[in-house]
């Protein structure tokens, strides 16, 4: 998802009017979500928990920015929840989905249709 | 089932990449506050929980199947008979190992035991002021004490966070207790709001109402936006107040749907199983480890396997039509669950909210059914739709 960058809201992609404050597209009006720089913070904390939640602390090693549970040792990019190894490879996005170095490889998976 | 039974090697191989990489672990249900909002109504230990010597072979199952990070809760964790013994296995398992606790009796010898064992960081729980605190918690003291366990923890050379559930009890003292926390050292401040269950279920005139994201979120995005200046993370918990317009403020990336049994894994003191420690126990405990292995309970249990590969089939109500359904798959299955009876229809949305405001209404939780009065129980909630009054969306 991108930010609108006049309503600061989470839209589907920089190519529709923001349907919050309906700017239209503009040359760079959007912007990619880019994480905080919570650098080394452990991204995955879970919903509360009765009085003892999940806890959010600094992460010293095999941090997992994306919380999609790879660590970025792993993760061929730990900024992508959608991107780890254990995804699927989906044909046509020119993305390495599954982190095998190959990009959309014959073994693809048609993506899922909006 | 607990035995040596042949595993398979490699976890990843047969699950498509899902693996219990977080656990948090409830060690015991026996705890030393009594707090009025405590969704396990924790107290008493359970009747017949978890051996040390079950602990450590789960530790060994949990190492194998992939887990990274272990936090221990409770009940209070540091009351189970051995706790340090089973840190320090998980510790060198490789496992990192992190606590939540009430801080009431985190003396500075228990810390330095903890963190010789392996423990790396340790949340207290602290909800709200001095008297507000001490009210919800139900023991006087105990706020001084959150404070006292606060510097017992960087005495011993943890990282010490907090965490705080918000309501309409404590929802004025956001900013003071965050400069508070702030001038503690915590390096990081999860920011909740109470969910009803358990305890906090039998009290419905402290529970928030979703308009109250209104007014909440802004004030929070606002304190957050401050305490990184200083260092300090302030996150808001994935129960609470999706995609408004502070969501990059406020999560690492936008929330983008529960992960219970993805790549969570909740234990509970007796053994139980569930995909989140929040969830409620009677619909999502997918078997026992005392009866199960744990990759059965991962691998074939629906308790457990719910948010895999899951669609927006099973939204309903506002999520259903939500332009963020896709991604956000109804917000927390916890919450949602234990208002509405089914998850997938999640009202402490910021931006449920807004959308109401903006169609001149808001909504209302009303109780329409006791919880039964055991752990992790929950009665049932209605949605009541009402105008906005103009101009003060915050009072009742």
């Amino acid at each position: 998802m991108e930010i609108c960058i006049e309503c600061q809201r989470h839209i589907k992609t920089s190519l529709e009017v923001c349907p919050f404050c309906h700017v239209a597209p503009r040359a760079a009006p959007f912007v990619t979500m880019k994480r905080t720089a919570i650098a080394a913070m452990t991204p995955f904390f879970l919903a509360a928990c009765y009085g003892g939640p999940m806890t959010v602390v600094p992460c010293e090693e095999n941090c997992d920015m994306d919380g999609d549970g790879y660590s970025e040792q792993e993760d061929c990019d730990d900024n992508d929840f959608w991107v780890n190894p254990g995804e699927n490879e989906v044909c046509g996005d020119e993305i390495d989905n599954n982190c095998n170095d190959e990009i959309d490889e014959e073994e693809c998976v048609e993506p899922e249709e909006e | 089932m607990i035995d040596d039974a042949p595993q398979p090697r490699r976890f990843a191989n047969t699950s498509q990449g899902f693996h219990p990489r977080y656990v948090v672990w409830e060690l015991t249900l026996k705890c030393d506050l009594a707090c009025r909002h405590c969704g396990s109504r924790a107290g008493k230990a359970r009747p017949s929980e978890l051996t040390v010597d079950q602990c450590l072979e789960i530790v060994d199952k949990l190492a194998e199947m992939g887990t990274k990070e272990l936090v221990f809760i409770g009940g209070e964790a540091y009351l189970y008979p051995k706790w340090l013994q089973v840190v320090r296995a998980a510790a060198d398992a490789g496992i990192r190992c992190l606590m939540t606790t009430g801080g009431r009796n985190l003396n500075p010898a228990l810390a330095k035991q903890a963190a010789a064992a392996g423990m790396k960081a340790i949340s207290v729980s602290v909800d709200g002021m001095e008297a507000t605190h001490d009210r919800l918690r139900a023991v006087p003291g105990s706020w001084k004490r959150c404070f006292e366990s606060l510097q017992n923890i960087q005495d011993a050379g943890m990282v010490a966070t907090s965490n705080t559930q918000f309501n309409r009890l404590n929802m004025n003292e956001l900013e003071p207790l965050g400069e508070r926390l702030i001038a503690h050292g915590v390096k990081a401040w999860q920011v909740q709001v109470t969910g009803p269950m358990g305890r906090a279920s039998d009290q419905q005139d402290w529970l928030f109402q979703p308009y109250d994201m209104l007014t909440f979120m802004p004030r929070l995005a606002a304190l957050a936006t401050h305490a990184k200046t200083l260092g300090v993370e302030i996150q808001a918990a994935n129960n609470m107040g999706y995609f408004g317009p502070y969501e990059h403020l406020l999560r690492p990336t936008h929330f983008k749907g529960c992960v219970a049994g993805s790549y969570v894994l909740g234990i509970e003191a007796d053994g139980s199983v569930k995909g989140c420690p929040s969830l409620p126990s009677g619909p999502y405990v997918g078997g026992k480890l005392t009866e199960m292995s744990l990759e059965e309970i991962w691998n074939h249990t629906d308790a457990l396997t719910f948010t895999r590969g899951r669609g927006t089939e099973d939204l309903w109500g506002f999520c259903k039509t939500c332009y963020y359904a896709e991604e956000c798959k109804g917000g927390c299955s916890w919450t949602a669950h234990t208002l509405l009876g089914k998850r997938g229809n999640m009202p402490y949305c910021h931006h449920r909210a807004l959308e109401l405001q903006q169609r001149g209404i808001r909504e209302r939780l009303i109780k329409v059914e006791e919880a039964p009065g055991k752990p992790f129980d929950f009665g049932r909630f209605e949605i009541v739709e009402e105008p906005f009054p103009d101009p003060s969306p915050s009072k009742p």
